[in-house]
């Protein structure tokens, strides 16, 4: 281990659905001195299993895709993430990065420091992700993580599903796409191409699969 | 206090500037100012209401407004009448005997209307004083040369008469600033009749009533009621608690399709319809003239009654809510709607509406100058509720058309083989037995060309379908194997890796280990590519039409080929013109054309022993016309007739589809452009040529 930062990690809690899966997250872990715990049966009471996950482990590593194997978990993995994050346990998202999930994360982003995909997981990304997360909790945020607020524009909308916004002060030449229930309950009503509004968004950030827009305005 | 001090009152005073300004700033147009004056009759239990307009096309006509109402005496002028900005109507008050939620009409829209001449005159007998009436003569001019408000006297004066009046109050505006139009004339006529409901039955509703030709010409045409020749009928409620149902009748009546709240609400589970009970009638008309052969009114009649009334009116408290169902209104985005998913959908022009809110308890308040409502929470949720409602109406139709296109399919076939059993009965009628065999034989090569024809369609329809089951399964595995074997591989491998670099030598890491460790890398790189491949393809925003940069395109393509083609030894080069041709299409169509074309070229070295393989994209551009030139150095085209290339199920691989060319054919048909082949380029092998018109090049 390398950093004093990282000393309270010792338990690191593996979350995937499919037991192979957890296998291959797990063997990162020990290879990097920490030891792991595995989630095998499955998860129905999730505000208990929240409650008490502080007992149980001092980080996590999780796939994004969790309830493909039987009714393993009621959520999916990033926002279990965002969960885990919020209770101030550094947490990991493990998944290959396509589309739909980059839309599906976006959603949870704010309290999503790190998403890796299979090829990029090793025991340096590994540590470095646990030391990311602990460096926001001590509050040092990244220029890359902090929202500030700014125009959006609505670009377009798709089958009432998908919502294509462009950020000026981002990019003004690429549109952000965002899922519909990504927006606000209020918001989903009434928004419509060409509507300008503010929100925050972390538009420090160079990469777009990494922008989370939150506290909208209207 | 001291006895020494003394004090001195002082009001605020309001300079005459402000009522000019107020009035002018707050006169949004003369039909609404007049309905402002009628509205106030709707409040004092008027059942009649006449607006008479003299001289008007020029300025200097006079407007007058002439109810049966409750009247007022001196004091209801002084202390309501003339009070500006307040309104003695508090929410949800009624009418003193029929019971009216009042409009409560702002004093200030009154000013507005009031000032549109010259000289004011009120003359008003109060129900309960019949031998007196009240009258008073603003002259603004006197308010344009004092300097605040309180300076001009307003005398009422009172006429007492031993016989009665009659109770109400008549409202003259005199010398008119502007003259009114004919169209302004139109807009008056069509707001009064529309202002109480006139598609409701009840007899005893507010009928304000305008003297002029148009007028009757309108209210002939609203009395027409061509509700029973609509071909849907959809009728939707939200009760007390907020929850919503409909259903659809036919043009009978009869009830096609019910919903539930559940059904309307959709994805918002368990929410309600957070706003005043309501109700949402839509009568949807199917403007063509196959459905109107068999009915008594005609399509022209229905169309200028739609053209007049059409649109989705708004009825809070019984009075109609400007500008909702105006002509090119459409607050529910019906047209935007119908642009989106033209079938099944109504438009503001196909359909008529009427959204009634007999109690609106306070909960909705009108703009001040009378353009709609203050979009708040409430309003948000009726819209969203008669949309609600016209997207399940949309769907259930949707599935309707569904049934109908598969009856229409089967029908088809029944009727081609009456219509061919009529052509024989009539043949047979021709007396000259050598015409007969003449027609017979003309029959029979036309009978065998269209069979052709249908059979080739029958099987590309076939191929795609084949191959879109193909692509679903493709899709399916795609994303299973990257999710998880794929994931497992990466992971472990990279796991091990680290431990046997721990444990070993890094000499004996490279001599032992490194090219088994690297093997098994490359080939998951491929695998990866596979799997990623398939998914992008059917990335969701590729099939929406966006400014494309073509270059752009053909290299993300060549990337996510490349550990694919690197692995069968082949090698790519692009010879790309300078800067970066773009033009409007989906991405879909481009990676379609390239991906083929570069599918083709892969196929055509497995059956060759070539050795440097190699592929040339080369673009050029001659004005407008972008040319893209897949060239290869394989076999080029043998054993097929070049021209037939492009037909579906034609190929020389007995595992190929046969319909690569011809999604290439199609894609660039879709954009604009045309296709050519040649069939040994300078390579040695098969050059495939597509030209497409584009819009510019990005330097």
């Amino acid at each position: 281990m390398s950093t004093n930062l990282l000393s309270a990690i010792k338990k690191v809690g593996v979350i995937d659905d499919y037991e192979d899966g957890r296998d291959t997250l797990a063997y990162m872990v020990e290879d990097a001195s920490l030891e792991p715990v595995f989630q095998n049966d499955s998860v129905t009471d999730l505000e208990s299993y929240l409650e008490s996950i502080n007992e149980k482990f001092d980080a996590v590593v999780t796939d994004h895709h969790l309830r493909k194997v039987k009714s393993y978990f009621p959520i999916d993995g990033a926002e279990f993430a965002a969960h885990c994050y919020h209770r101030r346990i550094p947490s990991l998202l493990v998944t290959r990065y396509e589309q739909p999930e980059i839309l599906e994360i976006r959603k949870f982003r704010e309290k999503l420091p790190v998403v890796l995909t299979p090829d990029e997981y090793n025991v340096d990304s590994l540590i470095e992700g646990l030391e990311k997360c602990m460096n926001e909790f001590a509050g040092n945020i990244s220029v890359g993580r902090k929202a500030w607020r700014t125009l959006v524009r609505i670009d377009d909308i798709k089958d009432n599903k998908n919502v294509y916004l462009v950020i000026p002060g981002w990019n003004s030449q690429q549109a952000i796409a965002l899922n519909m229930n990504n927006l606000p309950d209020h918001l989903q009503k009434v928004v419509k191409p060409d509507m300008r509004l503010f929100a925050k968004v972390n538009i420090g950030n160079e990469n777009a699969n990494e922008l989370f827009i939150k506290d909208w305005e209207i | 206090m001291k006895e020494s001090e003394n004090v001195e009152h002082a009001h605020i005073k309001f300079s005459t500037q402000i009522i000019k300004r107020l009035g002018e700033e707050l006169n949004p147009s003369v039909d609404q100012s007049i309905l402002e004056l009628v509205k106030n009759s709707f409040d004092a239990d008027a059942k009649f209401c006449t607006v008479t307009l003299t001289n008007i096309t020029k300025p200097g006509g006079t407007i007058e407004i002439h109810d049966d109402g409750d009247g007022m005496d001196a004091d209801g002028i002084k202390n309501g009448w003339l009070v500006l900005g307040q309104s003695s109507k508090s929410i949800g008050k009624r009418s003193r005997t029929l019971q009216r939620i009042t409009a409560g009409s702002k004093g200030l829209g009154r000013l507005a209307s009031l000032r549109m001449g010259q000289i004011c005159g009120l003359q008003s007998t109060p129900f309960d004083q019949l031998k007196k009436q009240f009258s008073l003569i603003i002259d603004w001019e006197k308010f344009d040369n004092a300097e605040i408000v309180e300076d001009v006297d307003l005398p009422i004066t009172i006429d007492n008469s031993d016989t009665e009046f009659k109770q109400g109050a008549r409202i003259t505006i005199q010398n008119l600033k502007y003259g009114i139009t004919e169209r302004d004339v139109k807009k008056i006529a069509r707001g009064l009749i529309l202002l109480a409901d006139p598609f409701g039955v009840d007899p005893n509703a507010f009928k304000p009533t305008l003297k002029s030709a148009e007028f009757k010409t309108m209210e002939e045409l609203v009395s027409k009621r061509y509700f029973d020749d609509a071909d849907f009928h959809l009728f939707a409620s939200v009760d007390a608690n907020g929850t919503g149902e409909a259903s659809i009748k036919d043009y009978r009546g009869q009830v096609l399709y019910k919903a539930s709240h559940a059904d309307l609400i959709g994805k918002l589970k368990n929410t309600i319809y957070d706003c005043p009970p309501m109700t949402f009638d839509l009568w949807a008309f199917l403007l063509n003239s196959t459905t109107f052969s068999t009915r008594t009114n005609t399509l022209a009649e229905i169309k200028e009654w739609l053209a007049e009334f059409g649109g989705v009116h708004l009825y809070e408290n019984t009075l109609r809510v400007n500008p909702y169902g105006n002509q090119g209104n459409d607050w529910l985005d019906m047209n935007l709607s119908r642009a989106r998913n033209p079938e099944e959908r109504p438009s503001t022009n196909t359909s008529i509406g009427v959204v009634r809110i007999p109690n609106s308890e306070g909960l909705l308040s009108q703009k001040t100058d009378r353009s709609g409502f203050i979009e708040n929470d409430v309003f948000h949720e009726i819209k969203r509720f008669c949309q609600d409602a016209l997207d399940w109406m949309a769907k259930r139709r949707l599935e309707q058309a569904e049934v109908r296109r598969q009856k229409d399919k089967s029908a088809t076939s029944s009727k081609a083989r009456a219509t061919k059993e009529a052509v024989n009965t009539a043949i047979e009628l021709v007396s000259d037995e050598g015409q007969k065999e003449e027609l017979k034989k003309v029959i029979d090569a036309y009978e065998k060309a269209h069979e052709k024809e249908v059979k080739v369609l029958r099987s590309e329809v076939q191929l795609y379908r084949t191959l879109s089951t193909a692509g679903i399964t493709a899709a399916t595995f795609s994303h299973e194997s990257a999710g998880s074997p794929i994931k497992v591989i990466t992971i472990s491998t990279q796991s091990l890796e680290g431990r046997i670099k721990q444990k070993v030598s890094q000499e004996d890491y490279q001599s032992f280990f490194a090219k088994r460790i690297d093997s098994i890398k490359n080939s998951i790189k491929s695998l990866a590519v596979l799997g990623s491949a398939t998914l992008k393809l059917l990335a969701h925003e590729k099939r929406r039409p966006v400014r494309l940069n073509i270059h752009t395109v053909i290299d993300d393509i060549v990337n996510t080929f490349d550990p694919f083609l690197s692995g069968r030894n082949i090698t790519i080069e692009k010879d790309f013109l300078p800067g970066n041709p773009y033009l409007r299409g989906t991405e879909a169509s481009v990676e379609s054309i390239i991906t083929n074309l570069l599918n083709n070229s892969i196929v055509a070295f497995e059956n060759v022993k070539t050795q440097n393989r190699h592929i040339r994209i080369r673009t050029t551009l001659i004005e407008n016309v972008l040319t893209i030139a897949v060239a290869d150095n394989g076999p080029g085209i043998k054993d097929i007739d070049v021209k037939d290339i492009w037909l579906p199920g034609q190929t020389t691989n007995p595992n190929g589809t046969g319909l690569g060319l011809t999604i290439v054919r199609d894609a660039v048909t879709d954009l604009g452009g045309i296709t050519g082949v040649n069939a040994q380029s300078d390579l040695g092998g098969a050059e495939i040529i597509v030209e497409l018109p584009i819009i510019g090049i990005e330097q």
